[in-house]
């Protein structure tokens, strides 16, 4: 059987200093820094060199300057439903939060949010190894999904730092102020890449979730098989997960589906180009493949703004 | 076999204003000392933290254990424990699964009934403003005033608060304001009179949608808005008629009849809640119109009045990234989260009474002091 690559990249856009004396994960005017994780199956691929990428910016190849393994440290929002169903899960959901904590290097920094009808920033950005007060985190009542992603993705990232936002809900949205659209339109403009743990998937709901499924379908996605009762808000959420680089994982476990999804970051590139041919503003669209030969399937941020629009 | 807890108290011994330094002990006992410790507690100024996983068992729980509680105090304190009685289960009311909402609402009932007993006080009065002010958060209308039928054991609470208080003007004006067609606030307008209506008396319960328009609701909404221009001459109560009749244009889309309606509330004297609230439905109407730099306007106007209030720096904070702003935005955000304890939220209490909430159950928490 062939192996696939999976590639899944990221833009981030700001002021920084260039790569490879003293790597910073930022990108200037003149530079833009894509992050990329390249995989056979689920085991990443490492020493790839710059030729064997290949960056187009609007369409426009581009000439990548350097390619670094992603050694910059890690910023991590992980974002938690606690949402009045989840009233049980609660004792298991601070036992996971301290296991994401103990996973992180010294040089990572954590944040925790949680959601139920309003958000809460349970603890800001703080070094790994810091206890992490968990008896913070209570159940609340209604739930609001797309507040609480989007309160993680409205941060700019600090130079010389990635952001990781891990989000574990049941995909049941009934009060946030933030629409799906605008959460997918945050997913292309925000600097952080998204990953989700959707909870509660069951295999066999092909007719319940028709509507679903044709709403992705008509977006150009791959659908997801999910349960009636999360319909119709994973598809969005997938849309918005993918515009970042990230995806929608389905599992029941915090720690267990992060310490997969960090190792993937972790075991990611940095490719850094400087944009010739194309705009110096607006919406810029980025496709990045490999050019190693094989069979690869890429997963990417659609793109990125270059200043204001 | 082991009896069931069916609610947990984490108490918090510590006074209201040191948060910072208290340390929760959950409790593990039967609920009966869970319930006298957590009575106790309001009586010396503590905070409770209630976790509530049964509203009926609350119920059932202060009608036993709570009614022993009041009577083994003194003759001139069992007012007072009445009074402590009320408030846990109001407290419990906005801590318990909204899907419980009947029994939630004969648990406000319950609650009320007792503090009837006694001769009306201002604290009754309080509390009678908070409960309608929960109820209609909740839209509950058919419990504030709703039609007291044979099977159902919670209605009118409105009418009983103007039973006890009969020349409050804002009671008298609690009979429109809890109207289901006041209660609602979406992020795209629903459209239709039906759906407003016709709003599920719960909030997580969503919308009926309705693709054709009845006669029969469009009357009532007519009148509704009829009702509310009769508010309109009170000093205090007038700009609030103002807003719900925005609020209301704005679900059926009439945007430009919103902001008329909106504009001349905040000429007023509106309370920084409800001035919030203006702006985040100005904004949100012209996200639906795709006028971005008109929302932002609004959006920040919101966020100067309270910069803790989550909906509204969501909103802007969004607008900017989208306009590559991302140190503004991300600024505006930080700035939300970083409120602790969150501020209320008009957007998750759009409700006519709801402005001044959390003061309303702080001054029920000092009027149970021992």
């Amino acid at each position: 059987m062939k192996a696939a690559a999976i590639v899944l990249a990221t833009v981030a856009l700001g002021a920084a200093a260039p790569p490879g004396q003293n790597a910073q994960y930022r990108t200037t005017t003149t530079r833009v820094a894509v992050d990329v994780s390249v995989f056979s199956g689920n085991t990443p691929i490492p020493n790839l060199a710059a030729a064997e990428f290949a960056v187009t910016d609007n369409g426009v190849p581009q000439q990548i300057d350097a390619v670094i393994l992603a050694e910059v440290p890690v910023d991590i929002s992980l974002v938690v439903d606690v949402s009045g169903s989840t009233f049980s899960q609660i004792v298991w959901y601070r036992r996971d939060v301290a296991a994401v904590a103990a996973m992180l290097r010294p040089i990572d920094r954590l944040r925790l949010i949680t959601f139920e009808s309003q958000v809460h920033e349970i603890q800001p950005f703080a070094p790994a190894g810091g206890a992490i007060d968990v008896d913070r985190i209570l159940p609340g009542r209604i739930s609001s999904v797309f507040d609480g992603l989007a309160a993680a993705l409205l941060r700019e990232s600090d130079a010389g730092r990635r952001h990781l936002v891990v989000g574990y809900t049941d995909g049941f949205d009934n009060r946030s102020v933030m629409t799906t659209d605008q959460l997918v339109e945050l997913g292309r403009t925000s600097e952080a890449v998204l990953h989700l743990v959707v909870a509660n998937q069951v295999p066999d709901v092909e007719e319940a979730d028709r509507p679903c499924r044709n709403a992705m379908a008509a977006a150009g996605s791959t659908p997801l098989r999910l349960t009636n009762r999360i319909c119709p808000n994973p598809p969005f959420l997938q849309q918005a997960a993918e515009a970042t680089g990230g995806k929608v994982h389905i599992g029941n476990s915090i720690a267990g589906t992060f310490k997969d999804i960090f190792r993937d970051f972790l075991n990611s590139y940095v490719l850094y180009f400087q944009p010739t041919g194309v705009s110096t503003s607006g919406w810029h669209d980025i496709d990045v493949k490999v050019t190693r030969k094989g069979r690869y399937t890429v997963h990417a941020r659609r793109g990125y703004f270059a200043g204001a629009r | 076999m082991k009896r069931r807890i069916p609610w947990v108290l984490a108490l918090v011994a510590a006074l209201a204003t040191a948060p910072d330094s208290v340390s929760s002990r959950p409790v593990t006992e039967s609920q009966d000392a869970n319930l006298v410790a957590a009575l106790e507690a309001y009586s010396e100024g503590g905070n409770v933290r209630l976790q509530v996983l049964s509203a009926d068992e609350m119920r059932l729980a202060l009608r036993t254990t709570g009614r022993t509680w009041v009577g083994a105090g003194s003759l001139a304190d069992q007012p007072r424990r009445k009074r402590v009685l009320a408030l846990l289960a109001l407290e419990a009311a906005i801590t318990a699964p909204p899907a419980q909402w009947r029994s939630i609402n004969e648990l406000l009932e319950w609650s009320c009934a007792m503090l009837r007993e006694d001769a009306p006080s201002e604290f009754e009065r309080t509390w009678m403003l908070a409960t309608i002010a929960f109820a209609q958060s909740e839209r509950q209308s058919d419990f504030l005033v709703g039609q007291c039928l044979d099977f159902s054991s919670t209605c009118n609470h409105v009418g009983h608060a103007l039973e006890r208080f009969p020349e409050d003007p804002v009671f008298r004006a609690a009979r429109i304001f809890s109207r289901i067609e006041l209660t609602v606030l979406t992020r795209r307008p629903l459209g239709q009179p039906t759906n407003l209506v016709h709003a599920a008396p719960m909030v997580n319960n969503g919308y009926v949608i309705a693709s054709t328009m009845n006669s029969a609701d469009q009357r009532q909404l007519n009148e509704t808005i009829s009702k509310l221009r009769e508010l309109t001459p009170d000093p205090v109560l007038g700009p609030k008629a103002r807003l719900r009749t925005g609020i209301v244009h704005y679900e059926m889309n009439r945007l430009d009849d919103s902001r008329r309606e909106i504009a001349e509330a905040l000429r007023a004297d509106l309370h920084p809640f409800d001035r919030y609230l203006a702006h985040l439905v100005l904004g949100l109407g012209f996200n639906v119109q795709k006028r971005p730099e008109d929302a932002r306007r609004e959006f920040a106007a919101a966020v100067a009045i309270d910069p803790g209030v989550i909906s509204g720096a969501m909103e802007l904070s969004a607008h900017q990234f989208a306009i590559g702003q991302r140190t503004e935005g991300s600024a505006v955000m930080g700035l939300a989260l970083a409120a602790a304890p969150a501020h209320d939220d008009p957007w998750q209490r759009p409700c006519a009474l709801c402005a001044g909430w959390m003061e309303r159950l702080n001054i029920l928490r000092e009027g149970v002091k021992r």
